[in-house]
């Protein structure tokens, strides 16, 4: 049927864009006039963590993306929008300036923990909220406007009172990068994205169930309560791994899984593992565009909300959100 | 005969206050009675959703707590009453969610299909459906949960309110369904708000009033004059035209000393 044509249409796409954009990266420095030793370091403790950054965080965010979009039974919830990734920031940017001057060696530990924090404590205020005001999707994007402002209001703050270098480290975590990671950040982050996304995409059919709502879900098996909270909890880590290696990257939530529901439907068993690729892959291809152009470095969000932002506007305009 | 539902003294906080009673494999149940008076409460009660403060609620003979939610899923179907998804899904795929006959999941029976005339709208939106159609989408999605057991005669399809929003063809078409499907051994209890239709096409009526029952067994003896006027306070006249009860009520409240 035309749903499989463009199933495999869709993965084939995806992996082509993905090996591509891998090329395209590798490609620049092998081609540079330089030592070998240079490029391979180059190779090794740049661009291959650069990779991997790109797909950790792509995977992180729409897979998360997806997954709060069903259990807030909310077609415009993403990571950003509700306030996950803004608290998150919130707070790696306050301890960004209120770690003392002896401390600061163990920064490295300290902002990707507090972001973490954040990103728990944001999810548990935004599932408190959802489930009072059950089944209202305005209260769960207010929600995620009151925090992102009072986020906005403290960085504002914040920067009145901040040297030149935490300055630069403010705009890391306000913009978003993939340029940020190390190895050792990766080999803790990696891991804790990994599973927390897989775990995601293995409550697909139970997540299928939830269409319907609570008493269906319920009655055709699905500890409701139990799902919500396994799901949220894994979606909170993977986002607050995600932007503790590479700051708050925008709308990457909400454009993968709207585009690819568009193409494939709502079935959670394919949309989630694709939204997974796929984000990756949107990821790549922005370090990739962004690798090529040289010149000058693009700030992820600012390519991923230019493309989220209209869709953001048309979904609102057709309907999709009521 | 089997008993399939057993309620003892079921106590649910400001729901439900005494309720006992027996259901069997086979009998088609209605509850009637006015806004509020636990209708809903009792069907959670007996579907595992809602808890129970006091009394003891067993289903085939075990309680309802001790079953575990999948076993549950396998035999007894629950249609919460309207709870519209946010996601524009397509009716087939939103079907093949909770069907659990066939892999491919996107065949109604053809009884089913017969009765609900789901297939004409299996490509478009949920969101695009009237509010009738839509009902016609989720009864069959129900029953489509516990098919296999339907068709071996041991399912237990609990439906609240499933008239609502139906046309007088589907309505009917709906309730003769039921009594087909209790006729094979499956047990329906659900909830009504319209009595000749109830009066007519059930085994048993529960008048429920406040979280009680008033009166409960087969229509003949429970849908009376007395019983519907003390349970929905207000006047009803009852005839009976080729076996077939006619229920008229008056209009109940008197506008003159108001307005």
């Amino acid at each position: 049927m035309s749903q499989r044509v463009s199933k495999t249409l869709v993965v084939g796409l995806l992996v082509s864009a993905l090996l591509l954009s891998v090329v395209g990266i590798m490609w620049n420095v092998w081609f540079e006039q330089a030592p070998v030793a240079l490029k391979q370091h180059i190779v090794t403790h740049v661009q291959l963590p650069l990779v991997i950054t790109a797909l950790l965080v792509g995977a992180a965010l729409a897979t998360s993306g997806a997954t709060l979009q069903v259990v807030l039974r909310n077609p415009l919830a993403d990571p950003g929008i509700i306030g996950i990734t803004s608290g998150a920031s919130l707070v790696a940017a306050f301890m960004l300036l209120a770690t003392p001057a002896w401390a600061e060696p163990f920064l490295y530990v300290i902002l990707p923990a507090s972001c973490f924090v954040g990103a728990l404590f944001t999810t548990f205020l935004i599932y408190r909220l959802a489930r009072r005001l059950q089944g209202s999707v305005t209260a769960v994007i207010l929600s995620g406007i009151a925090v992102s402002t009072l986020s906005g209001a403290v960085v504002g703050w914040l920067y009145l009172f901040s040297d030149a270098q935490s300055l630069r480290n403010l705009t890391f975590w306000l913009m978003g990068s993939l340029y940020q990671t190390t190895w050792p950040i990766l080999w803790v982050s990696g891991p804790v994205i990994i599973v927390s996304v897989v775990y995601q995409i293995r409550q697909g059919t139970s997540l299928n169930k939830l269409y319907a709502g609570d008493i269906a879900a319920i009655s055709s098996g699905v500890n409701v309560q139990q799902l919500t909270e396994r799901t949220l909890l894994a979606s909170a880590i993977a986002v607050g791994a995600a932007v503790s290696i590479a700051g708050a990257i925008a709308f990457v939530g909400l454009l993968i899984p709207h585009v690819l529901r568009l193409l494939l439907g709502h079935d959670n068993r394919l949309l989630l593992p694709l939204s997974a690729l796929a984000g990756g892959v949107l990821l790549l291809l922005v370090a990739c565009a962004s690798e090529l152009t040289s010149v000058i470095t693009l700030p992820v969000s600012m390519i991923t909300a230019t493309l989220g932002g209209p869709l953001l506007v048309y979904a609102l305009f057709k309907g999709h959100v009521r | 005969m089997t008993n399939v539902v057993s309620l003892t003294s079921i106590h649910v906080d400001e729901r439900l206050a005494d309720i006992t009673g027996q259901i069997n494999q086979g009998d088609c149940v209605h509850f009637v009675g006015p806004n509020g008076a636990g209708k809903s409460t009792l069907l959670n009660v007996i579907a595992g959703i809602t808890p129970i403060d006091k009394g003891s609620c067993t289903l085939l003979g075990n309680a309802i707590a001790t079953w575990p939610l999948s076993s549950l899923a396998g035999i007894r179907c629950m249609l919460g009453q309207q709870n519209y998804s946010a996601f524009p899904l397509q009716v087939s795929e939103y079907l093949s969610f909770y069907s659990t006959h066939k892999a491919s999941g996107d065949d109604v029976p053809d009884i089913v299909e017969a009765a609900l005339e789901v297939q004409q709208f299996a490509s478009k939106p949920l969101n695009t459906l009237s509010g009738g159609e839509r009902q016609r989408v989720e009864l069959c999605r129900v029953l489509l949960q516990v098919w296999p057991a339907v068709t071996k005669g041991a399912a237990i399809i609990l439906l609240d309110e499933p008239l609502q929003g139906l046309d007088i063809r589907h309505q009917y078409a709906l309730v003769s369904l039921l009594r087909t499907l209790c006729g094979r051994g499956n047990t329906v209890i659900m909830s009504s708000h319209d009595l000749a239709l109830s009066a007519n096409y059930s085994s048993h009526v529960w008048l429920l009033k406040q979280g009680s029952i008033i009166d409960s067994g087969i229509p003949r003896h429970v849908v009376t004059k007395d019983n519907l006027e003390t349970t929905f306070d207000c006047h009803f006249a009852i005839s009976k035209h080729d076996n077939f009860l006619e229920i008229q009520a008056c209009a109940p409240i008197s506008f003159h000393q108001i307005w």
